[in-house]
């Protein structure tokens, strides 16, 4: 009985460009606020949130690193043991969709999971707020999830705190799911290389958008 | 057995006697098994309801119907929650009222008052819940009306985890009250015409169980933790209490000591004795003090041991040998009247004379008076007699030992006991399996006419630390038996107190403690020594180069930088004013009526970027006429990235509006520019590189420190893109990283010239830039960190000994980074800053900052140890912390660090 009432730690990584608004996000889910004025996030930080799924109470450590591509080398330390991966970008700013492809590939080296093809990722489309500035189109993003394995897309807004709680409701899900499958996937040591020529396959008809 | 168990619990729970919840919802959760008992004794209830619901009749008796299972389902769920929340309580003393275990709990209960509730009725309410419930009593009930006057501020700003309909029952816990308003639900007739018959709450037992059960989380203390949703505590409350632990405040009622609840006590005693009322609790107290304590161990213990009370009078009892910590042993014998009053709940007061009279007859023999030990015993099938006497020749009344091998397992227990001091003489002998018989002696019977009677008489001697006499055991050295109620034992032999070699067993055994003592001081001393060159070792790898000992300073008593001491500075700008200055401001900083003019004129002398005897003003008219002409430079780069921008914008809406999934799919990755010649090649590379910066600083410059006054000015911001364009430009290939707008930022605010902070700037990069990522700096200054964590504050180091040093002190990455900018408030970062580069310039350390990074972990040290944080832990505290630090307190004690490594320095060379 205690075995299952563990309250479960699920650890949850945001990973996007700098100024994508990583912290808003994470502050807008756990502090249900906004403010303008946080600043560029250096080193790390995490916060936490206790949220009930299906009679189970669950912790979200959700980690917040800095975005410039240069700082990732510190991330890494923080993307061992993730439960789950969050992409954000803004939607106002294409460049920042078009980093999503490395900031995945990132994470899955560093961070190897064992299954790198079910690890659940989820992208976040930021700043849906600004309509009139959008640069970047929710059919675009979608598609590009589709390529990587379907992985959930939400179009949110920290700023006006829209979807943040159903998004991050979606990723504790995705995150528990995962666990409850019991499989590991950080083992003590790396799997052997398989040459798979089926999976080779696969990864080159995958479409680069 | 669950009909024999209940009414007991019921009774207990209704006492209000949190002490044994655990143990009894233990019970309850394995009673479940026990179903289809639970009915056979409200059959006439069941009854009423087969009639209204007719075809289910014939199920009951043998096997519970849906909803008598969904009522075992509730009630289960309810159980289990509970348990974990007494569970957590014992864990850690009280409970957050916004922890999930409280949430559970309260889904939990709702669900049990919601079973069976005719919503349609409840539909009258805005919100059909539970909640409306509590309206519809809290006309007629206090408790009920206080709390939802407290459920409706609450909800009022409700920022909690726990959804509305729940907050009520929350409150209720909160306010001890959850259990009385439950029942007046039961009771109450309006509440009870809103349910189905066959309601959970309205079913005879299972209703009042749900009140009972709550009676526990009632009781247990919940702390409402901030109006902030983290379940942790915040690093205030941790540093608060940190405080309040070190001045010992702790002993007060708010702390969580005496707030705890006697949970564990019960558990370490009989389950039979959990239940007892007041007046039998105390003299079961008291008979379990006999019998068991934590500073005696129990060596032998009998029941049924009789005792001559009154004459001829046999009382039967218990009977105890114990041994003291202090090697001292007692034989203990209490009436079973005394042990079974504390199970048997008394009927009154009117017995309390009766266990007077038993209390006078417990017995409490210390071995230690002891001399002999008769034995008397008629023959082998009979019960032994066992008489004490001790030194002044008092004999104890005969104990009766049960026939059997009861006296000889007591004696070898006892002869165990009085090792190694005393002895039986004569010893017990070692049978042939090993196990203990009676010596075999030369039987003396003086009893006229019967000749099988055994006797035997021990007498407790010291143990000479040589082996008995053997001779010992063929004399038996007293005449038996000794009539017990005859005391005509008049020559006694001296006691074992006063033989003649008792000085040499004291001294052997003082010799041998001393010789422990000895081993354990040099032990002590050893490993003190060996931390201490261990230490020395790391010095000597690690941390000899952090510090200069040619240059120590240890005059503290002078003042700060002021104006007039700046003055002076300035007018005579000679070597021993400018060591003099450095001096101060190591020591004091600059302190004066308008420090900032002062700062202004001072820092780039500090920086050294001007000569001390320099005068600024040619200097400065050159740095502002290149400044804005690098500017006219980069303004044409900025137009064409500007324009670029607004291209890349139009054609990604463009590409948005007709949204053709295709085309725009290729382009991510592939940057169309092809370039023509290499000189329009390199003027590409330029642009793009530039362009690349741009956006970053403008994302860092957007977000730079806009809680300060200085930067809600947009004009202010203004200056400080361009000081950063400027400076990127001049070092393009470096390039601008995140930190850097953190750093420039001060030096604005202080500077408020454009030119000049550039200009100090790109010193002050000059120093940080090996910290910046991709270069080894950070590194070499976090394990430095190590390293002197380890000497200073091993304890603190044990925490983060295990870890991959760059993840374990990753909270320090930001310190050195930016030195504190972040950590701290801009007067005080100001402060910081100043002394790290008049260390630099006094020679004292390159790396102050490591040492103030130090200061600001030692100074957290009871926080980190109580807490037993691991990294992450730590992240969170300092990030939290972070703009609170004490920070004169910090720099005194950073440069007290340096002091001290500076000594271990100079001692080592």
């Amino acid at each position: 009985m205690s075995g299952t009432r563990k309250k479960a730690l699920l650890k949850v990584i945001i990973l996007g460009d700098s100024g994508v608004g990583k912290t808003s996000l994470m502050n807008q889910y756990v502090n249900r606020r906004f403010s303008n004025q946080y600043k560029a996030t250096i080193g790390a930080d995490f916060l936490t949130r206790d949220v009930n799924i299906d009679d189970r109470t669950v912790t979200l450590q959700i980690w917040d690193t800095a975005g410039q591509e240069r700082f990732q080398s510190l991330g890494v330390a923080f993307y061992r043991g993730a439960d789950c991966c969050v992409l954000a970008f803004d939607v106002t700013n294409a460049a920042s969709f078009k980093s999503l492809d490395s900031w995945r590939d990132e994470f899955l080296i560093q961070a190897s999971p064992r299954d790198p093809d079910h690890f659940p990722f989820v992208l976040l489309g930021n700043k849906v707020d600004l309509e009139s500035q959008r640069a970047v189109s929710s059919k675009r993003a979608q598609s590009w999830c589709q390529t990587k394995g379907n992985i959930p897309y939400y179009e949110v807004s920290a700023k006006e705190a829209l979807n943040v709680e159903a998004a991050f409701l979606a990723i504790a899900r995705d995150a528990l799911a995962r666990e409850s499958q019991e499989t590991n996937d950080f083992p003590e040591f790396p799997d052997q290389i398989r040459l798979n020529p089926n999976q080779q396959n696969q990864q080159n008809s995958g479409c680069n958008c | 057995m669950w009909r024999a168990k209940k009414p007991t619990l019921e009774r207990r729970s209704t006492d209000g006697r949190r002490s044994s919840v655990v143990d009894w919802i233990n019970g309850f959760a394995d009673n479940n098994n026990y179903k289809t008992d639970s009915w056979v004794e409200r059959h006439d209830e069941g009854c009423e309801r087969m009639t209204r619901n007719g075809s289910v009749c014939a199920v009951e008796e043998s096997e519970p119907d849906v909803p008598t299972q969904h009522k075992e389902v509730l009630l289960t769920k309810l159980k289990i929650e509970i348990k974990n929340i007494m569970a957590e309580h014992g864990a850690k003393k009280y409970l957050n009222l916004n922890s999930p275990y409280v949430t559970s709990l309260c889904v939990a209960v709702d669900a049990c008052l919601m079973d069976g509730i005719r919503r349609r009725l409840l539909t009258l309410f805005n919100s059909p819940s539970s909640m409306s419930l509590l309206q519809i009593i809290a006309k007629s009930n206090g408790s009920a009306q206080q709390v939802l006057d407290q459920t409706k501020t609450i909800e009022e700003h409700h920022t909690s985890v726990i959804p509305m309909h729940l907050i009520w029952i929350r409150e209720a816990l909160y306010m001890k009250s959850l259990s009385t308003i439950i029942n007046h639900f039961i009771d109450s007739k309006s509440v009870r015409r809103y349910y189905d018959s066959n309601a959970l709450l309205l079913d005879p037992v299972k209703g009042r169980l749900v009140a009972t059960l709550l009676l526990a989380p009632c009781m247990v203390t919940y702390r409402r933790m901030s109006s902030r949703l983290e379940q942790e505590a915040t690093a205030e409350e941790l540093v608060e209490g940190a405080h309040r632990v070190r001045n010992g405040e702790n002993s007060g009622s708010t702390s969580g000591v005496s707030s705890r609840p006697p949970l564990s006590i019960t558990r370490q005693v009989s389950s039979i004795a959990a239940s007892v009322e007041r007046n039998g609790s105390v003299s079961r107290d008291y008979v379990f003090s006999l019998h068991h304590s934590c500073k005696s161990t129990l060596l032998y213990g009998k029941n049924n041991v009789c005792v001559a009370m009154n004459g001829s009078d046999f009382a039967k009892g218990y009977m105890s040998l114990q041994k003291f910590y202090d090697g001292n042993l007692s034989l203990k014998w209490v009436p079973n009247q005394l042990m079974h009053a504390s199970s048997q709940p008394s009927s009154g007061h009117s017995n309390n004379g009766e266990f007077t009279n038993f209390w006078k007859n417990t017995i409490n023999i210390e071995m230690q008076d002891i001399i002999y030990i008769h034995l008397h015993q008629k023959d082998e099938s009979s019960p032994t007699c066992l008489t004490f006497v001790n030194c002044e020749g008092v004999q104890s009344a005969p104990f009766q030992l049960p026939a059997g091998q009861h006296s000889i397992s007591f004696l070898s227990s006892l002869e165990t006991g009085l090792a190694p001091l005393l002895r039986l003489d004569p010893p017990l002998w070692t049978g042939s399996t090993k196990e203990k018989i009676l010596p075999r002696l030369r039987k003396r019977s003086t009893a006229v006419g019967n000749p099988a009677m055994l006797d035997y008489v021990f007498r407790l001697v010291r143990t000479t630390g040589i082996e008995p006499a053997p001779e010992d055991i063929e004399d038996p050295l007293a005449p038996s038996p000794i009539p017990p109620m005859h005391d005509n034992c008049v020559s006694l032999p001296n006691s074992p107190y006063i033989v003649d070699n008792v000085d040499s067993i004291v001294n052997f055994q003082i010799g041998k403690a001393c010789k422990s003592m000895k081993n354990q001081i040099m032990a002590r001393a050893f490993y003190g020594w060996l931390t201490y060159v261990r230490h020395l070792r790391t010095i000597r790898t690690h941390l000899l180069h952090l510090v200069n000992t040619k240059t120590i300073i240890c005059d503290d008593d002078c003042d700060p930088v002021d104006e007039r001491f700046w003055r002076e500075c300035r007018a005579e700008p000679t070597k021993e004013n400018e060591e003099e200055f450095l001096k101060r401001v190591y020591w004091r900083g600059i302190e004066g009526v308008n420090s900032k003019e002062i700062r202004r004129m001072a820092w780039p002398y500090l920086l050294g970027l001007f000569e001390w005897n320099e005068n600024p003003e040619g200097k400065l008219e050159q740095f502002t006429k290149q400044y804005w002409e690098e500017i006219e430079e980069w303004r044409v780069l900025e137009a064409e990235v500007r324009r670029r921008d607004e291209e890349a914008f139009r054609a990604a809406r463009a590409r948005k509006a007709a949204s053709p999934v295709r085309e725009e799919s290729c382009e991510v990755f592939e940057d169309p520019n092809e370039p023509t010649c290499s000189q329009h090649y390199d003027r590409e590379n330029l642009i793009s590189l530039f362009r690349a910066n741009l956006h970053r600083i403008d994302k860092d410059v957007e977000r730079c420190d806009r809680n300060l006054m200085f930067f809600s000015n947009k004009d202010n911001l203004e200056s400080l893109r361009r000081v950063m364009y400027t400076y990127v430009r001049r070092n393009l290939e470096e390039g601008y990283t995140q930190g850097m707008c953190d750093l420039l930022a001060p030096l604005l605010v202080t500077f408020e010239d454009e030119a000049l902070t550039l200009e100090c700037f790109s010193i002050l990069m000059l120093r940080q830039r090996g910290k910046f990522p991709q270069r080894p700096g950070m590194s070499k200054c976090l394990l430095n960190l190590r390293s002197l964590i380890q000497v200073v504050d091993p304890q603190i180091y044990s925490l983060i000994a295990d870890i991959d040093y760059a993840q374990a002190l990753s909270f320090a990455f930001r310190w050195f980074l930016l030195d504190f900018k972040r950590e701290l408030s801009y007067e005080c970062t100001y402060k910081v800053w100043e002394v790290i580069w008049a260390a630099q310039r006094l020679q004292i350390t390159n790396d102050f900052a490591i040492f103030f990074g130090l200061a600001t972990i030692t100074n957290y040290h009871d926080v980190l140890i109580t807490n037993n944080f691991d990294y992450t832990d730590m992240i969170k505290f300092f990030n939290e912390m972070a703009e609170r630090h004490d920070c004169s307190r910090l720099l005194s004690s950073a440069r007290t660090h340096v002091k001290c490594l500076q000594n271990l320095v100079q001692h080592l060379k």
